[in-house]
C-alpha cells in the first residue's frame, strides 16, 4: 500500500519508460493512477521520440539505389583483362588473315598482267618482223638470201616488167621471180 | 494486410529466388538501413556505400536465414557488424597514418532548401548528439540508438546483438538515466517539432 502511494522516484521512472512491465505491481499502480507521474514520464517518453524525430530530420537522404543485380555486360568476360586480350590477340590474326587473303589474288592479277604484257611484246614484235618482211612464211624461201646489190636495171634486164593486171598476175610474176632465184 | 506479414512473405518467396520479392524488401528497408549507417559513420558517401554492401550481403546469406520473421533483427545485424568492420579498418587506416580523421561536422550536408536557420539547428543538433555520445559506453550508445533512433524493440535489439533482454534492458536503463540527467541535451527535445 506504501508503494502505491508514493510517487515514481527517478530510477522507478527510466524502468518505466525501458520497460513498464518490470516495474512492481505498487509502482505500477501509482504510474496508472498518478497524473504527475504520468505526466514526468510522458515527457521523457516524448524527448526520447523526439530524440529519435529529430536524427531522422537531420540525417540525409541516400543518394544512390541499390543496384542487386549488375547488369550481365557491366560484369561481361570482355572486361577481365586476360580474355580481353585473348580476344585482341584473336582480332589480329583474324585481321592478317583477312589481309593476305586479300594481297594473294592481287598477286595472281600481277602475274595475268605482265603475261599480257609479255604478249603484247611478242605481238609488237611480230609486227615489227612483219614491217622488215611482209611476206608469209610461206613465201620466204623465194627471198631468201640479200639481193640488195642488184640493182632495179638489172632485175628489169633479168626479168621484163610484166603489166600486173591481177592477183593471178602478181602470182605469175612471183612465180617467175622464185624460179629465177632457185 | 499486417506490415510484418508482408515483410515475412517478402522473406520467403526472396528466398526461393523471387529478383522482385528482393527488390521489394530493399525498397522496404533502404532508408532505414541507410539512417543506421549514417548515424553511425556521420558520413553520407561512407553511408551510402556500406548500405550497398549491407544489402548484397543480404542476398548471399538470405538463404541461410531461418526464420522469416526475424529478418529485421537479422538484417539490423549484419549492418552493425558492417559499421563495426567498417570503423575497424579507419582505425587501423588512421593508426598508420594512410588516411586523417575528418571532423563530422564538416561532413554533414545540407538538404535541399535548407534555411540558414536549419543548418544552425542541424549542426548544433549532431555537435550535442556526438557529446552526448561520448559520454555512453560502447553497448549503452548502441543500444540507446537502436531503441530511440533505429525504433527497434527490446526483444529486436536482444536478436541483433544476440544478447538476453534482460541485459539489453540493464544497459538501456543506464543509457537513459546519463539523456535524463544531460539537462542541456534534452532541452533541445522538450518543445513539439
Amino acid at each position: 500500500m506504501k508503494n502505491k502511494d508514493m510517487h515514481l522516484n527517478h530510477n522507478g521512472l527510466i524502468v518505466s519508460v525501458v520497460d513498464e512491465n518490470d516495474l512492481t505491481s505498487g509502482n505500477r499502480e501509482h504510474l496508472f493512477t498518478c497524473s504527475i507521474c504520468k505526466g514526468e514520464k510522458e515527457q521523457l517518453e516524448k524527448e526520447l521520440k523526439n530524440f529519435g524525430l529529430m536524427a531522422k530530420k537531420f540525417a540525409p537522404l541516400p543518394r544512390k539505389k541499390i543496384i542487386l543485380f549488375p547488369e550481365t555486360s557491366r560484369n561481361s568476360w570482355l572486361r577481365r583483362p586476360v580474355y580481353a586480350a585473348g580476344f585482341a590477340v584473336a582480332l589480329l590474326m583474324i585481321g592478317l588473315w583477312w589481309y593476305q587473303s586479300v594481297q594473294v589474288p592481287q598477286k595472281n592479277m600481277t602475274a595475268e598482267l605482265l603475261l599480257e604484257t609479255e604478249k603484247d611484246r611478242q605481238l609488237m614484235t611480230e609486227i615489227f618482223a612483219l614491217e622488215d618482211n611482209v611476206l608469209p612464211d610461206s613465201c620466204l624461201f623465194v627471198s631468201k638470201g640479200d639481193y640488195s646489190y642488184l640493182d632495179e636495171e638489172f632485175m628489169d634486164f633479168v626479168i621484163p616488167v610484166a603489166k600486173i593486171q591481177n592477183n593471178d598476175g602478181y602470182f605469175l610474176y612471183l612465180k617467175q621471180k622464185s624460179m629465177l632465184m632457185a | 494486410m499486417d506490415m510484418n506479414f508482408q515483410i515475412v512473405k517478402l522473406v520467403e518467396n526472396a528466398k526461393k529466388g523471387d529478383r522482385t520479392a528482393m527488390e521489394r524488401l530493399v525498397d522496404s528497408f533502404h532508408d532505414d538501413i541507410f539512417r543506421m549507417v549514417y548515424y553511425r559513420t556521420r558520413s553520407q558517401m561512407d553511408a551510402e556505400d556500406l548500405t550497398q554492401e549491407i544489402f548484397m550481403k543480404m542476398l548471399k546469406k538470405l538463404p541461410v536465414l531461418k526464420d522469416a520473421g526475424k529478418f529485421k533483427p537479422w538484417l539490423f545485424s549484419i549492418a552493425l557488424n558492417r559499421v563495426k568492420d567498417f570503423h575497424r579498418k579507419k582505425r587501423i587506416l588512421i593508426f598508420l597514418g594512410t588516411t586523417m580523421q575528418i571532423d563530422n561536422d564538416r561532413q554533414t550536408p545540407a538538404k535541399d532548401g535548407d534555411n540558414p536557420e536549419d543548418c544552425l539547428m542541424r549542426k548544433e543538433f549532431w555537435k550535442h548528439f556526438h557529446r552526448f555520445a561520448r559520454i555512453l559506453s560502447r553497448r549503452e550508445r548502441e543500444i540507446f540508438l537502436l531503441r530511440f533512433v533505429d525504433y527497434l524493440g527490446i526483444r529486436e535489439i536482444a536478436q541483433v546483438l544476440k544478447k538476453s533482454e534482460s541485459t539489453v534492458k540493464t544497459h538501456l536503463y543506464r543509457a537513459v538515466k546519463k539523456f535524463r540527467q544531460n539537462e542541456e541535451f534534452r532541452d533541445l527535445f522538450k518543445g513539439e517539432l
